[in-house]
């Protein structure tokens, strides 16, 4: 279940970090960003619910994931994460003294949840770029994965994530900022989320692109999420303060190249540990 | 392994296998335990005694003990535990490794097979006693084969007389809370020492849940005995987090792995509210005192949510 809750974290975190590299521009009509991302995530600490790390059996969360915005128009775009696929495992344990085993480990291997949306333009032609967007979380991640039935590659739930993102150039020197709120509407009972971040870039020789970014999730904790036996417990009423670096390297035109690092400075039931994330990216 | 191959190969190309998370066992009290644990001889015989240790971790270990003797003038011990009895009398034996002093064991050597080799009392119906209640206790004289000599005369006596008295018939009287140790004596051969405890201390011990890390634990449990089986009783207000894999455990340490690897598990809970849990099932080794707290913990993470200290 922790394992959701990681599960349910880095999905957020993967989402944000690729819609903000988008930032407040869209792309233009049949052009688009396509990213095949892999996101590794292993820790044995954990943020409770008071925010104190916490020792934890070892998790690790692997997403295989696909982003991408294509533009519809030239105001309008469709965005889609798709989590194709997410092995999450739970470390075995053992005892140093005397090597016997102490538990076992699980792992559960589905399709995470699936997001899709649509980001709109309400100012694009000028030095600063505003865009809202709407997320659809949809939830087609299992919530019963693993031998134990308690690996989750999804939290169960239905939740809307709107956003306002604004991106400003300092053309003709390669540096941008871009910002983002935005509020996540979940169902099943879950606390509403306020989201923001920033993020700046500098592009170096049109190649090499580097940016650091900050986000952070609040909960509302205006949740009713039940208190019995489930998942809520762990993907609640989360929240955290990341930041990390991100650099991206243009083969050509077309493709690229990206790495990323995120960790979250301070928690509520997520993971203390980086998440890290490699990929693929062509640009139409 | 072949499983295992199939886990892992296809998935390694993207992703990794299930780990292994290597924890130190809990810590626990160093112990010998000498086998047997009394013993009766005529002079001239001798007896092997055996001791095993039990490290910090539990495991057993090949050490070298050293064996003492309270009276050298009754018995003799060597290096490999080896009894000679000497003269008669009764003297206690111990085996020793660095501070770790093994069990008593009670060597009583006679002259010859008419004499009273060994006192035993039989076994009371209870060993807990409310104060002002009374237990008649009764023991029996036998020689150096184990043979019943019947028609001797035997006298009790208390450590603890202000806990609990005992008269000449065996007939023991609970005086306050505590506990004593008995013993009866036939001839100048004294019995091993039975323990009874007096008051509800004795027989329970309970603790208030509080939660850890954020999340909840609340309301009391109560850990019992009663006629030998202990239970865990937690009460109808209490309240606790929940996920999937949510236990209750008895254990010296409330964090998880601690919890996790040295304590008892006693079993799911899915709902709020009154419980019971039978702890003997689980363990029938398991005193009121053998543990410390009891620990609501989300078994697959090893995270407490919530632990009682029990008093």
């Amino acid at each position: 279940m922790k394992k959701y809750i990681l599960l349910s974290t880095l999905l957020v975190m993967s989402v944000s970090f690729s819609a903000i590299a988008g930032g407040g521009w869209t792309p233009k009509k049949k052009k688009g960003y396509f990213k095949f991302g892999q996101n590794i995530l292993r820790s044995s600490k954990f943020y409770s619910p008071s925010g104190d790390i916490i020792d934890v059996n070892t998790i690790s969360l692997y997403t295989t994931s696909i982003y991408g915005e294509y533009g519809l128009t030239d105001r309008l775009a469709a965005i889609v994460y798709a989590p194709l696929f997410v092995r999450n495992t739970i470390n075995k344990q053992e005892s140093r003294q005397t090597g016997m085993l102490i538990s076992d480990g699980d792992m559960a291997n589905a399709i995470g949840d699936l997001d899709l949306g649509i980001k709109y333009a309400l100012i694009y032609d000028k030095s600063i770029a505003l865009s809202a967007s709407l997320t659809l979380g949809i939830p087609t991640g299992i919530t019963n994965g693993g031998e134990g039935q308690i690996l989750q590659t999804g939290d169960g739930e239905f939740n809307q994530l709107v956003k306002l993102e604004a991106s400003k150039s300092f053309y003709p020197r390669p540096l941008y900022v871009s910002t983002l709120v935005g509020f996540n509407n979940r169902s099943e009972g879950f606390s509403e989320e306020f989201h923001f971040g920033v993020e700046v870039g500098y592009t170096f020789k049109d190649k090499l692109t580097t940016t650091f970014k900050v986000y952070n999730v609040s909960s509302l904790k205006n949740g009713e999420a039940p208190t019995s036996a489930g998942n809520a417990i762990f993907s609640n009423d989360t929240a955290y303060f990341s930041y990390g670096p991100e650099i991206s390297y243009k083969l050509n035109n077309k493709i690229g190249v990206s790495g990323s690092a995120a960790y979250a400075l301070s928690g509520e039931r997520i993971l203390a540990a980086p998440n890290y994330n490699l990929g693929v990216f062509i640009t139409l | 392994m072949k499983k295992h191959i199939k886990q892992c190969l296809i998935p390694l190309l993207f992703f990794g296998c299930i780990g292994t998370d290597v924890i130190d066992s809990e810590m626990v009290n160093e112990s010998i335990v000498v086998a047997p644990d009394s013993g009766s001889l005529i002079i001239g015989d001798n007896l092997q005694l055996t001791g095993v240790y039990h490290n910090m971790f539990a495991i057993q270990e090949e050490v070298e003990l050293t064996w003492i003797v309270a009276d050298d003038n009754i018995v003799t011990i060597d290096a490999q535990g080896l009894v000679m009895a000497i003269n008669s009398g009764q003297t206690i034996v111990n085996a020793i490794f660095g501070n770790t002093m093994s069990n008593d064991v009670l060597i009583t050597v006679v002259q010859n097979t008419n004499d009273i080799a060994s006192v035993a009392i039989t076994p009371p119906s209870s060993s807990n006693l409310l104060p002002g209640e009374t237990l008649q206790l009764s023991a029996n004289t036998f020689n150096v084969n184990d043979e019943e000599l019947e028609g001797k005369e035997i006298t009790w006596a208390s450590s603890n007389a202000g806990v609990a008295s005992i008269d000449n018939t065996g007939l023991l009287t609970a005086i306050i809370d505590g506990s004593a140790q008995i013993t009866a004596t036939s001839e100048g051969v004294q019995s091993q020492p039975i323990t009874i405890e007096i008051g509800n201390a004795s027989v329970s011990k309970t603790g208030t849940f509080s939660g850890a890390s954020g999340y909840t634990a609340e309301g009391t449990a109560t850990l019992k005995e009663d006629n030998g089986v202990i239970t865990l009783d937690l009460s109808a207000d209490f309240r606790t987090s929940f996920a999937l894999g949510t236990f209750i455990y008895l254990s010296n340490s409330t964090s998880g792995s601690g919890t996790r690897s040295g304590g008892l598990e006693l079993g799911e809970i899915t709902s709020n509210g009154a419980k019971s849990f039978d702890v003997t099932s689980k363990n029938a080794a398991t005193a009121l005192d053998t543990y410390q707290y009891v620990i609501v913990l989300c078994k697959p993470a090893s995270i407490t949510f919530g632990s009682a200290e029990l008093k």
